[in-house]
């Protein structure tokens, strides 16, 4: 915990990324990172350590650069300048599938389960080895193949149970409803067995009974210590999940501190809601 | 069983083994590729050069060689797909297509030029020499059997689902940890080599290797095969395979010209396109789902009305 518990208004000279290779406890770290679209500047120099065991929101209003900033944290897109540590290495736009492997799980906004695969198999797909799915040893070395399946099965399982999709752990994930599907989201993060999640609006489109149930499930990853860095727009989870916002906007940290104290500065407020 | 029969078998089983591992690529990968005919010819002339020669003709020997030299090349013409998306992909498989028999036509001292080579050897497995029809049946259906439960154990394992979940959604893939590039590479090899082999038995069973049998015309036919069975079906290869296979023996039955079949190649490909995307497989699918359906919903009316009508 950073003694740093008031609201830190930045100003824009403020954001020059750190040099230097500083060993910290900080799981993810963004230096300075900068992103462009054309004439757009999405990304303009956001710089945060992101704390241990902590959920963090990530506010701001629509086209703050939130997703991009996912994107870049979680090696997807490359940033112009600027660089991101995972676990002290730098992944900077190294690609998703090795962060993946790395330790880092992501969620997308739009969900993206595999729907034809039933939920077993979504999320020992995401716990499999990197051997599990070599053509080369799936043919040459059989009994090493499916033991490594079964045990990422058994993995998968867990993460199945652990958002309460048990009933469900082998009907197909496009017959799910919506509200399981993010579930399921998550579940494949947690069979990954990522110690670091970022997890892109996982409340959008429930309802309330869908809210309480990802709430649970959000709080019990948060108290087996892991790290959350979460985007979401209903300010209630925020309230009830976070520690810690962020506010964001035109690509850059507006504001950090406790969701109570950032929501109470006015001048925030009516950006974010347009008053 | 006839002579034309056992041929017809012949043909259509050898095909079906050049066009398993293509099902995937089609199905899965979602790569149209049209050089699939140029790679069979590599293992036809495979076969030509080593038995021609007089340095093997035995099938254990000639086999892996072609299983080597069709992987390499396989593996060679596939790394573009670690750049170039699937669209793309059609365009530089047809340059492969052109490259590699344009490069058997001219490497006349090992292909013999545009006639090709032919009057080899018996094949042989192990000093025994096969002859007859049904001695080269004897030979290809285990082969087959091994392609078959080969594809079958892939499908059911990790990586056969990673396959399935790559046709889904490559992005959700990536942020798995699974390289979809690496499946697309891999599944593309493994359709190679195993064309590789069908063209192996292709030229130990005719006698003949041919540069104008592997052309861009047999690699559209190959793809027919697989779009005409259904390219997501284990079993759906094989039928597109006997279907179009066969197709010659059934027009000089009815005294068409055997020139018609590129005519109706053609016409199954698009009838295939639009009314059938899941080939024949996947209608033979559908209808059984339909029919356990209404059988279903004939047992829960007759439940309702309190007990079924007496037998």
């Amino acid at each position: 915990m950073t003694p740093n518990d008031g609201v830190d208004v930045r100003d824009s000279g403020h954001d020059e990324p750190a040099s230097g290779q500083v060993k910290t406890e900080s799981p993810l770290i963004a230096r300075g990172l900068f992103k462009r679209f054309g004439a757009l500047e999405v990304v303009s120099g956001f710089h945060h350590e992101l704390q241990a065991g902590v959920v963090t929101g990530l506010v701001g209003p629509n086209g703050a650069g939130k997703t991009t900033i996912f994107n870049l944290l979680s090696g997807a897109l490359k940033p112009d300048s600027g660089s991101v540590w995972l676990a002290n290495r730098d992944v900077t736009g190294t690609s998703l599938y090795l962060v993946s492997r790395l330790g880092l799980g992501r969620s997308f906004q739009d969900v993206r389960v595999f729907p034809t695969l039933n939920c077993v198999e979504n999320c020992a797909l995401y716990a499999q080895t990197v051997q599990g799915t070599s053509l080369v040893r799936t043919l040459i070395f059989p009994r090493s193949t499916r033991r490594h399946s079964f045990v990422a099965r058994q993995t998968a399982r867990e993460a199945v149970a652990f958002v309460g999709l048990e009933k469900a752990a082998n009907s197909p994930a496009g017959a799910l409803s919506y509200a399981d599907q993010k579930l399921l989201a998550i579940a494949r993060l947690l069979a990954i067995g990522a110690k670091t999640l970022l997890l892109d609006e996982p409340a959008s489109g429930l309802d309330r009974r869908g809210v309480e149930t990802l709430l649970g499930v959000i709080g019990r990853l948060r108290d087996e210590g892991r790290t959350i860095l979460l985007i979401e727009h209903n300010l209630d989870v925020v309230r009830e999940l976070c520690q810690k916002i962020l506010f964001l906007d035109r690509g850059k940290i507006l504001a950090e501190g406790p969701p109570g104290e950032v929501f109470a500065r006015s001048e925030l407020a009516e950006l974010y809601f347009g008053a | 069983m006839t002579y034309i029969i056992q041929t017809i078998v012949i043909y259509s089983l050898t095909y079906s083994i050049a066009v398993m591992g293509l099902s995937l690529v089609v199905g899965y990968a979602q790569i149209f590729v049209l050089s699939q005919a140029a790679i069979f010819g590599v293992g036809s002339f495979t076969y030509a050069v080593l038995a021609g020669r007089n340095i093997t003709s035995d099938l254990l020997l000639v086999i892996p060689i072609a299983i080597v030299i069709g992987g390499v090349l396989s593996l060679v013409t596939g790394l573009p797909l670690l750049r170039l998306g699937g669209d793309y992909y059609i365009v530089a498989s047809l340059a492969f297509q052109y490259v590699i028999v344009q490069g058997l036509v001219n490497w006349t001292s090992l292909s013999g030029g545009p006639p090709g080579l032919f009057a080899f050897p018996s094949p042989t497995i192990l000093g025994w020499k096969i002859v007859s029809n049904m001695d080269f049946i004897y030979v290809i259906v285990p082969i087959l059997a091994i392609a078959l439960g080969s594809l079958l154990w892939i499908r059911r394992m990790p990586y056969g689902r990673a396959l399935v979940a790559m046709a889904d959604d490559e992005v959700a893939l990536a942020a798995g940890g699974v390289r979809a590039d690496a499946l697309r590479v891999s599944v593309f090899v493994l359709a190679g080599i195993l064309a590789a082999v069908a063209g192996v038995l292709f030229t130990s069973f005719l006698d003949v290797a041919s540069p104008g049998d592997f052309g861009i015309t047999e690699s559209i036919l190959m793809i027919t095969m697989v779009l005409v069975g259904g390219a997501r079906s284990l079993i759906g290869p094989f039928i597109g395979a006997v279907i179009l296979a066969s197709l010659p023996y059934w027009l000089n039955l009815v005294n068409w010209s055997v020139y018609m079949t590129g005519v109706i190649t053609g016409v199954l490909l698009l009838l295939v396109a639009f009314f059938l995307p899941d080939g024949v497989a996947g209608l033979a699918n559908s209808g059984l789902r339909q029919l356990s359906r209404s059988r279903n919903r004939a047992s829960l009316t007759a439940a309702d009305q309190g007990g079924g009508v007496d037998e």
